[in-house]
């Protein structure tokens, strides 16, 4: 019965593509849907995986390196996961621990070792339970915990270097559910890997994760594109299907053991498909290299034979297939051709700025560099037959000027064209009868990568950056935290991050072309020192939080600016995580905690970190039996919109007795709060209206019995919008309604009185925006606001656009109707 | 335009790494780096937690042992444990019956385990000539050098005696150090 159940869940989950994640089979027989070994969502509070750190006894460090930078890499490498925008999950540092300690939570232990033997740089993946869950995306393996080891000795792998950042954000990766791909991602080995420390994960990386973690953006954003490799009448399993649209990168997946494939996490627009064997096997092991073979009820699942490369379409540049938004384009097969062997792969590119090589090779537009070398199996020797071009791209390959460069390694020039952009460039390789494709190869740049080429700092704790690329838009590190930067004529301002007392940081410009100042400094950037500095510090409450509860922490700090470096708070626990963080002043922060529902009663260590300082707090975290002590069940309240004024239902959980509204007494920032109602484990309470906008700590008390502090965010009062006319003082009406291109003046209430005022206004309709272009007040109604806008083009329903304004933080609840005709 | 092989060096150097790519390293360098090596038939694999890795466990029956001391196991990481499973691509595994010369190395705590995933994984066959031999196929893995620089594997066959020699004289060199 059960195994009946599952084979139904399986068949009307979301069809899946199998990708290059930990795939299991349910099934022997088509139709082929993957188990995933994936986090269950639904176990992680706010969706978030805490990682912890373990580093146990002293690591052996580069000259210049330190663990306070180390350990904000490390973070900065799992934020880059955080940040994918179709995916759900999101990682958070839990901490500090040691590398035997207990968790119960799905976590993700990163730890330093000793037992790495030699010739191993890193390990990691996930932990996964034997048994299957049913999830809303069906069956899934889930993780229990995943782990990274790194070596203790990290004497030749500084921290501030692309190699180790990129190898920790490859590791993440592992560590969330993906393996290895052959599209130049960070989850592609360090061979063909063509991501940067500037722009760290790749389309690829963004479609494999969101696959598995998938939010509701992702499938209403992007399409996929499915078919069936074929050879000889057989499907062929593990063949590798690409699909890439010129000057973009590549997304890729494997096939599944009959040889259909779906590929997922495409935006928008046409690409050319072509599909390719999986690189050679290790000899005397049963599988192929790097990866994890997906397995079945009979064992490990093994790839096809070897096949010749084939593009969708036939022969050169194929047949481009359109994608659409939140649909497949299917039908997209392959019918290959046996080959006796896969001799030419994994290729590797440089190319060099000043004294440093870089990795993919870049061509510079505006001049510079137009050479490329390169190296990997069937491409270290120039023979006859072997060639190289670029594929679908205005750039060429200078004819004649393949040439062996030293032993082993092959160079080319390439010559741009007017046509030639910014992004990745894919080259095709071929030896004879055997072609291969290297996505992405090659990245075109319109300028230089940046450089600091002076660091003087300004007497109050700036530094004044001078180079060449530096721009408003560039970003600027020392070690893994982001300084704050204002532009200046002359270079960048930078505000560097707090960090411990005598720190010294390594400084790295980034720039949003995924070109950074480590292409022209390599291990030699440039270092800023803190002697003098003070050491910030963070103070903490201890906590006492049953299982299943929700609460707030004040954090207070010295010498460190809140704002522009917000606080983390490392529970040392995977039973409590940290939802979110506010930030109420420069040196006063407010954090809401969570307890998982099973969370076994447990005391565990707090540490904090701001910027690049880490530190011990005395206080603990204690997880108390479930309802020990009441609380306020503060994620019900994160997507209402809570305005000084305004009535807000608090659901109260654990109160002893029954509560009337003579037993409540409540403070919100500090403010007595008026009691509306008390009845049934809801308490209804009034913001103050002269409470101010932020996060404001929640003290209650029923009967006289304390409830757990608890935070609400307030925002601005609403705008609210009141009428709208034409511009000669007319009514927009049914009988006159409002055009596209047309100008309306708004009447609105409620407006904050910021300076300048124009540029915080923003008018919508649904998604679409209407440009707002004056703002005056209101003389006949003082207090109010005529706020001028031109229509786009939109559709209209029932003959109305709902118009709506925004504020920075404050937003209009109510839509207005305007009546339009397009 | 012609560029310096030492730039190329630069540049590898700033490219090694990867989860499972591995360190090339050279007989010459397993001999050193290894604890022991020894002569064995694998066994009875069950599995093991330490700290937070599953390991599966091989039994060896040494018979003979060419470097430091006998090891009654090798720990390979990666395998299935109550009811959770850890995996570890690019680990070896150790077939029955098979005899096998393994490079090991003991960590700090005394965990055994193989030189380099599979790289210290050799098969001992005899020649034509009746001559012991290391065998290890081509590993068509990703593989760097020290300097993080791409390399091929060329596979590995190398005489018992000579191996033999290879220890003798690593140890010569050490105690004249």
């Amino acid at each position: 019965m059960r195994q009946r159940k599952l084979a139904l869940l399986l068949l009307l989950a979301w069809p899946a593509s199998a990708y290059y994640h930990f795939v299991r089979y349910a099934s022997a027989l088509p139709p082929f849907t993957p188990v995933y070994e994936k986090f269950d969502l639904r176990a992680l509070p706010g969706n978030t995986v805490q990682y912890f750190i373990s580093s146990g006894a002293p690591l052996v460090l580069a000259p210049g390196d330190s663990e306070a930078a180390l350990y904000s890499q490390i973070r900065a490498a799992a934020e880059a996961w955080s940040t994918v925008p179709t995916s759900q999950i999101r990682l958070a540092f839990g901490g500090f621990r040691a590398p035997d300690a207990e968790a119960a939570g799905p976590h993700i232990q990163v730890e330093f070792t000793d037992e790495l033997p030699p010739g191993i740089i890193a390990q990691g993946g996930p932990v996964s339970r034997l048994d299957i869950a049913e999830g809303p995306d069906g069956a899934f393996a889930p993780i229990a915990r995943s782990v990274i080891r790194l070596p203790r000795n990290l004497a030749n792998r500084p921290s501030w270097t692309e190699r180790f950042f990129l190898t920790v954000v490859h590791e993440f990766g592992h560590t969330l559910g993906l393996q290895h791909t052959w599209t130049s991602s960070v989850m592609s080995t360090e061979i063909t890997r063509a991501t940067t420390k500037a722009r760290p994960l790749a389309l690829d990386d963004h479609a494999a994760l969101s696959v598995l973690y998938p939010a509701d953006s992702f499938r209403k954003t992007t399409g996929s594109i499915q078919g069936r490799v074929m050879m000889n009448g057989q499907g062929v399993a593990l063949a590798s299907v690409v699909a890439f649209s010129p000057g973009k990168d590549a997304v890729s997946t494997l096939a599944a053991p009959d040889g259909t494939f779906r590929i997922d996490g495409l935006p928008p627009g046409p690409y050319f498909v072509y599909t390719h064997p999986l690189p050679p096997a290790i000899a005397g092991e049963p599988q192929p290299v790097n990866l994890e073979l997906p397995s079945g009820p009979g064992g490990r699942i093994f790839p096809g034979a070897a096949f010749d490369l084939a593009f969708y379409g036939g022969s050169l540049p194929g047949f481009p297939v359109q994608v659409q938004a939140g649909s497949f384009a299917s039908g997209v097969d392959f019918r290959v051709s046996p080959r006796a062997s896969v001799s030419l792969h994994s290729v590797q590119t440089y190319s060099f700025i000043g004294r440093n090589a870089v990795k993919p090779a870049v061509i510079h537009v505006a001049g510079g560099t137009n050479t490329a070398v390169f190296t990997g199996y069937g491409a270290s020797a120039l023979t006859s037959g072997f060639s190289l071009s670029t594929l679908n791209a205005p750039e060429t390959v200078v004819s004649g000027s393949l040439r062996p460069y030293i032993s082993g390694y092959l160079m080319a020039d390439f010559s741009v064209s007017p046509m030639s952009a910014e992004g990745p460039r894919h080259l095709l390789f071929r030896n004879n009868s055997e072609q291969y494709v290297l996505p992405s190869g090659l990245w075109i740049a319109a300028a230089a990568p940046p450089s600091i080429d002076s660091v003087t700092p300004d007497g109050t704790g700036r530094i004044l950056l001078r180079g060449r690329g530096l721009s408003q838009s560039t970003s600027v590190w020392v070690d893994g935290v982001p300084c704050h930067v204002e532009a200046q004529p002359d270079g960048i301002l930078a505000t560097p991050p707090p960090a411990p007392a005598g720190h010294r940081g390594v400084l790295v410009a980034f720039n949003r072309d995924g070109q950074s100042s480590l292409f022209v400094h390599g291990d030699e950037s440039p270092v800023f020192s803190y002697a003098g500095a003070e050491e910030p510090s963070i103070a903490v409450a201890d906590v006492r939080i049953p299982a299943g509860a929700e609460l707030a922490v004040e954090i207070s700090g010295v010498r460190a600016d809140f704002r522009k470096w917000p606080p983390l708070l490392g529970l040392g626990t995977s039973d409590v995580v940290v939802r979110r963080v506010w930030v109420t002043g420069e040196s006063s922060a407010i954090a809401w905690l969570a307890a998982r529902d099973n969370a076994a009663p447990a005391v565990s260590s707090m540490t904090a970190s701001v910027g690049l300082a880490s530190m011990p707090l005395p206080a603990s975290v204690a997880v108390l039996p479930a309802f020990s002590a009441p609380f306020v069940r503060m994620s019900e309240l994160q997507h209402q919109y809570l305005h000084p004024g305004a009535a807000i239902g608090l659901l109260v959980q654990g109160v002893p007795a029954p509560m009337s509204v003579g037993s409540v007494r409540a403070s919100l920032g500090g403010m007595a709060v008026n009691v509306l109602n008390a009845a049934d484990g809801r308490i209804t309470i009034q913001i103050p209206p002269q409470l101010s906008p932020g996060a404001h700590l929640l003290r209650l008390s029923v009967g006289g019995v304390d409830v757990l502090p608890a935070a609400i965010e307030v925002r601005p009062v609403p705008p609210v919008l009141i009428f709208a006319r034409k511009l000669d003082g007319s009514p927009v009406s049914s009988l006159s309604p409002a055009r596209p291109g047309e100008y309306v003046v708004v009447g609105v209430a409620s407006l904050a009185e910021v300076e300048p005022l124009l540029p915080s206004l923003r008018v919508f309709s649904g998604a679409v925006e209407h440009q707002v272009t004056a703002v005056r007040p209101n003389p006949d109604l003082p207090g109010t606001w005529l706020v001028e806008i031109r229509l786009a083009n939109t559709e209209p329903e029932n003959g109305t656009i709902p118009l709506t304004l925004t504020q920075g933080a404050a937003r209009s609840l109510a839509p207005f109707s305007l009546p339009y005709l397009p | 335009m012609r560029l310096p092989a030492s730039l190329l060096l630069l540049a590898a150097a700033a490219l090694a790494a990867g989860a499972t790519t591995l360190e090339k390293l050279s007989v010459e360098e397993m001999v050193q780096q290894s604890t022991a090596i020894v002569r064995a038939r694998a066994s009875a694999a069950s599995t093991v937690q330490r700290g937070s890795m599953i390991y599966t466990v091989y039994r060896l029956q040494v018979s003979e042992v060419l470097k430091g001391s006998a090891s009654a196991e090798v720990l390979v990481p990666g395998g299935t444990y109550g009811r959770y499973r850890q995996s570890i691509a690019g680990s070896p595994v150790l077939e029955p019956g098979v005899e096998y010369v393994l490079f090991l190395w003991a960590s700090p705590r005394g965990l055994v385990q193989v030189i380099g995933l599979s790289q210290g994984v050799f098969q001992l066959k005899t020649a034509s000539t009746g001559e012991a031999l290391l065998v290890r196929s081509k590993i068509e893995a990703e593989f760097v050098d020290r300097q993080g620089r791409a390399v091929e594997d060329s596979g590995m066959r190398l005489s018992l005696a000579g191996l033999r020699e290879l220890i003798a004289r690593n140890q010569a060199r050490r105690e004249a150090q």
